[in-house]
Protein backbone atom coordinates (compact mmCIF):
# COMPACT_ATOMS: atom_id res chain seq x y z
CA UNK A 1 0.00 0.00 0.00
CA UNK A 2 1.69 3.45 -1.05
CA UNK A 3 0.12 5.16 1.57
CA UNK A 4 0.04 9.00 1.91
CA UNK A 5 2.13 11.61 1.38
CA UNK A 6 2.06 15.54 2.27
CA UNK A 7 3.41 17.94 0.53
CA UNK A 8 3.60 21.92 0.02
CA UNK A 9 0.55 23.65 -1.47
CA UNK A 10 3.67 25.37 -3.18
CA UNK A 11 6.35 23.66 -4.26
CA UNK A 12 8.18 22.84 -7.21
CA UNK A 13 5.88 22.50 -10.40
CA UNK A 14 7.74 19.61 -12.00
CA UNK A 15 7.38 17.06 -8.37
CA UNK A 16 3.93 18.65 -7.77
CA UNK A 17 2.73 17.41 -11.17
CA UNK A 18 4.64 13.98 -10.44
CA UNK A 19 2.59 13.92 -7.50
CA UNK A 20 -0.82 14.59 -9.26
CA UNK A 21 -0.53 12.72 -12.86
CA UNK A 22 1.72 10.30 -11.81
CA UNK A 23 1.90 9.03 -8.08
CA UNK A 24 -2.36 9.94 -7.50
CA UNK A 25 -3.23 7.98 -10.34
CA UNK A 26 -0.95 4.55 -8.98
CA UNK A 27 -2.43 5.16 -5.59
CA UNK A 28 -0.54 7.35 -3.24
CA UNK A 29 -2.60 9.86 -1.70
CA UNK A 30 -1.42 13.04 -1.60
CA UNK A 31 -2.43 16.12 0.34
CA UNK A 32 -1.22 19.64 0.28
CA UNK A 33 -0.64 21.80 3.60
CA UNK A 34 0.11 25.56 2.95
CA UNK A 35 3.68 26.42 3.49
CA UNK A 36 3.46 29.43 4.89
CA UNK A 37 1.70 27.95 8.41
CA UNK A 38 3.23 25.14 10.17
CA UNK A 39 0.20 25.01 12.26
CA UNK A 40 -1.40 23.52 8.83
CA UNK A 41 1.15 21.01 8.18
CA UNK A 42 0.93 19.83 11.97
CA UNK A 43 -3.01 19.81 11.48
CA UNK A 44 -2.62 17.94 8.07
CA UNK A 45 0.10 15.30 9.54
CA UNK A 46 -1.96 14.33 12.65
CA UNK A 47 -5.12 14.32 10.01
CA UNK A 48 -3.85 12.36 7.60
CA UNK A 49 -0.72 10.55 8.96
CA UNK A 50 1.07 10.56 5.58
CA UNK A 51 3.87 8.31 5.71
CA UNK A 52 6.37 10.63 3.86
CA UNK A 53 6.31 14.83 4.53
CA UNK A 54 7.64 16.56 2.08
CA UNK A 55 9.46 20.26 2.51
CA UNK A 56 11.13 22.84 0.42
CA UNK A 57 12.57 25.86 1.92
CA UNK A 58 12.58 28.31 0.27
CA UNK A 59 9.43 27.04 -1.64
CA UNK A 60 10.28 27.62 -5.53
CA UNK A 61 8.54 29.54 -6.84
CA UNK A 62 6.93 32.07 -3.97
CA UNK A 63 9.52 31.78 -1.14
CA UNK A 64 7.58 30.40 1.53
CA UNK A 65 9.85 29.22 4.55
CA UNK A 66 9.13 26.39 6.54
CA UNK A 67 10.95 25.44 9.76
CA UNK A 68 13.08 22.41 9.02
CA UNK A 69 13.27 21.87 13.18
CA UNK A 70 9.53 22.16 13.62
CA UNK A 71 8.58 19.93 10.37
CA UNK A 72 10.97 17.23 11.84
CA UNK A 73 9.29 16.93 14.72
CA UNK A 74 6.14 16.74 13.35
CA UNK A 75 7.74 14.18 11.32
CA UNK A 76 8.80 12.19 14.05
CA UNK A 77 5.40 12.86 16.12
CA UNK A 78 3.42 10.98 13.85
CA UNK A 79 5.57 8.30 12.31
CA UNK A 80 6.67 10.00 8.92
CA UNK A 81 9.82 10.11 7.23
CA UNK A 82 10.45 14.14 5.95
CA UNK A 83 12.05 14.80 3.02
CA UNK A 84 13.40 18.23 2.28
CA UNK A 85 13.70 19.98 -1.01
CA UNK A 86 17.03 22.54 -0.56
CA UNK A 87 17.07 23.80 -4.29
CA UNK A 88 16.90 26.97 -3.46
CA UNK A 89 18.97 27.12 -0.12
CA UNK A 90 21.60 25.18 -1.17
CA UNK A 91 23.94 23.20 1.34
CA UNK A 92 25.88 25.74 1.33
CA UNK A 93 22.85 28.53 2.80
CA UNK A 94 21.31 25.70 5.03
CA UNK A 95 23.80 23.31 6.15
CA UNK A 96 22.78 20.47 7.88
CA UNK A 97 22.91 21.53 11.83
CA UNK A 98 19.87 23.52 10.61
CA UNK A 99 17.60 20.86 11.13
CA UNK A 100 19.03 19.55 14.54
CA UNK A 101 16.14 19.57 16.96
CA UNK A 102 15.90 22.87 19.27
CA UNK A 103 16.18 22.08 22.64
CA UNK B 1 18.16 16.65 -1.43
CA UNK B 2 19.95 19.32 -3.26
CA UNK B 3 19.31 20.26 -7.28
CA UNK B 4 22.90 20.43 -8.99
CA UNK B 5 21.06 21.37 -11.90
CA UNK B 6 20.63 24.99 -10.55
CA UNK B 7 22.28 27.27 -8.56
CA UNK B 8 25.34 24.50 -7.70
CA UNK B 9 25.68 24.27 -11.32
CA UNK B 10 24.93 27.76 -12.34
CA UNK B 11 26.38 27.38 -16.15
CA UNK B 12 23.41 25.59 -17.66
CA UNK B 13 25.11 22.11 -18.61
CA UNK B 14 24.60 20.05 -15.48
CA UNK B 15 21.42 17.70 -15.08
CA UNK B 16 22.07 16.42 -11.33
CA UNK B 17 21.22 16.35 -8.12
CA UNK B 18 22.37 14.82 -4.43
CA UNK B 19 19.87 12.86 -2.29
CA UNK B 20 21.59 12.64 1.47
CA UNK B 21 20.06 10.72 4.64
CA UNK B 22 20.40 11.29 8.27
CA UNK B 23 20.12 7.80 9.01
CA UNK B 24 21.46 4.43 7.57
CA UNK B 25 18.58 2.60 7.45
CA UNK B 26 16.58 -0.06 5.46
CA UNK B 27 14.85 2.91 3.45
CA UNK B 28 18.27 4.47 2.48
CA UNK B 29 19.41 0.88 1.29
CA UNK B 30 16.17 0.41 -0.61
CA UNK B 31 16.69 3.97 -1.79
CA UNK B 32 20.31 3.45 -2.49
CA UNK B 33 19.34 0.15 -4.82
CA UNK B 34 16.74 2.11 -6.71
CA UNK B 35 19.37 4.16 -7.93
CA UNK B 36 21.64 1.43 -8.91
CA UNK B 37 18.90 -0.96 -10.24
CA UNK B 38 17.82 2.17 -12.26
CA UNK B 39 21.30 3.32 -13.69
CA UNK B 40 20.50 6.16 -12.73
CA UNK B 41 23.72 7.37 -12.53
CA UNK B 42 25.66 10.62 -13.61
CA UNK B 43 27.36 10.61 -17.10
CA UNK B 44 31.12 11.39 -16.97
CA UNK B 45 30.40 14.95 -18.56
CA UNK B 46 27.82 15.69 -16.19
CA UNK B 47 30.03 14.59 -12.79
CA UNK B 48 33.24 16.65 -14.81
CA UNK B 49 30.49 19.95 -15.36
CA UNK B 50 29.55 19.53 -11.83
CA UNK B 51 33.10 18.69 -10.17
CA UNK B 52 34.30 21.76 -12.25
CA UNK B 53 31.73 23.85 -10.40
CA UNK B 54 31.19 22.62 -7.17
CA UNK B 55 35.50 23.33 -6.75
CA UNK B 56 35.20 26.57 -8.71
CA UNK B 57 33.41 28.29 -5.36
CA UNK B 58 29.93 28.02 -5.61
CA UNK B 59 30.22 30.24 -2.95
CA UNK B 60 31.14 33.03 -4.45
CA UNK B 61 28.24 32.38 -7.48
CA UNK B 62 25.87 32.40 -4.55
CA UNK B 63 27.29 35.72 -2.62
CA UNK B 64 26.88 37.59 -6.38
CA UNK B 65 23.06 35.67 -6.02
CA UNK B 66 22.48 36.69 -3.21
CA UNK B 67 23.37 40.33 -3.62
CA UNK B 68 21.44 40.96 -6.65
CA UNK B 69 18.44 38.70 -4.58
CA UNK B 70 19.16 41.33 -2.06
CA UNK B 71 19.30 44.45 -4.29
CA UNK B 72 16.57 43.81 -5.79
CA UNK B 73 14.05 43.24 -3.24
CA UNK B 74 15.24 46.43 -1.58
CA UNK B 75 15.11 48.32 -4.81
CA UNK B 76 12.01 47.12 -5.86
CA UNK B 77 9.88 49.58 -8.16
CA UNK B 78 6.73 51.35 -6.70
CA UNK B 79 4.64 49.57 -9.24
CA UNK B 80 5.84 46.12 -7.15
CA UNK B 81 2.80 44.47 -5.64
CA UNK B 82 4.90 42.65 -3.74
CA UNK B 83 8.29 41.32 -2.88
CA UNK B 84 8.50 37.77 -2.10
CA UNK B 85 11.83 37.65 -0.51
CA UNK B 86 12.86 36.35 3.10
CA UNK B 87 15.85 38.41 3.06
CA UNK B 88 13.37 41.24 3.92
CA UNK B 89 12.98 41.75 7.31
CA UNK B 90 8.84 42.24 6.26
CA UNK B 91 8.57 38.57 5.03
CA UNK B 92 6.65 36.24 6.98
CA UNK B 93 9.10 33.73 6.96
CA UNK B 94 12.15 36.08 7.61
CA UNK B 95 12.50 34.86 11.07
CA UNK B 96 12.53 31.34 10.61
CA UNK B 97 15.18 32.12 7.69
CA UNK B 98 17.64 34.23 9.89
CA UNK B 99 17.46 31.04 12.06
CA UNK B 100 17.87 28.14 10.29
CA UNK B 101 19.91 29.51 7.02
CA UNK B 102 23.63 30.93 7.25
CA UNK B 103 25.54 33.25 5.18
CA UNK B 104 21.97 34.65 3.38
CA UNK B 105 18.81 34.28 2.04
CA UNK B 106 19.34 32.39 -1.43
CA UNK B 107 19.53 34.17 -4.68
Amino acid sequence: MPGAVLAPRNMYWALRKWLLDFAKPRGLAVEFYDNASIDDLAAKARAVKPRGIWIETPANPTWEVTDIAAASAIAREVGAVIGIDSTVATPLLTPRSSSAPRS
Amino acid sequence: MHSATKYLNGHSDVIAGALAAARDDALWQSIRYIRVAAAASSGLRVVAAAARDTHAAPAGRLRLLQRDGNRAALRAPPEALHVLYPGLASNPGHAVAARQMSGGFGG
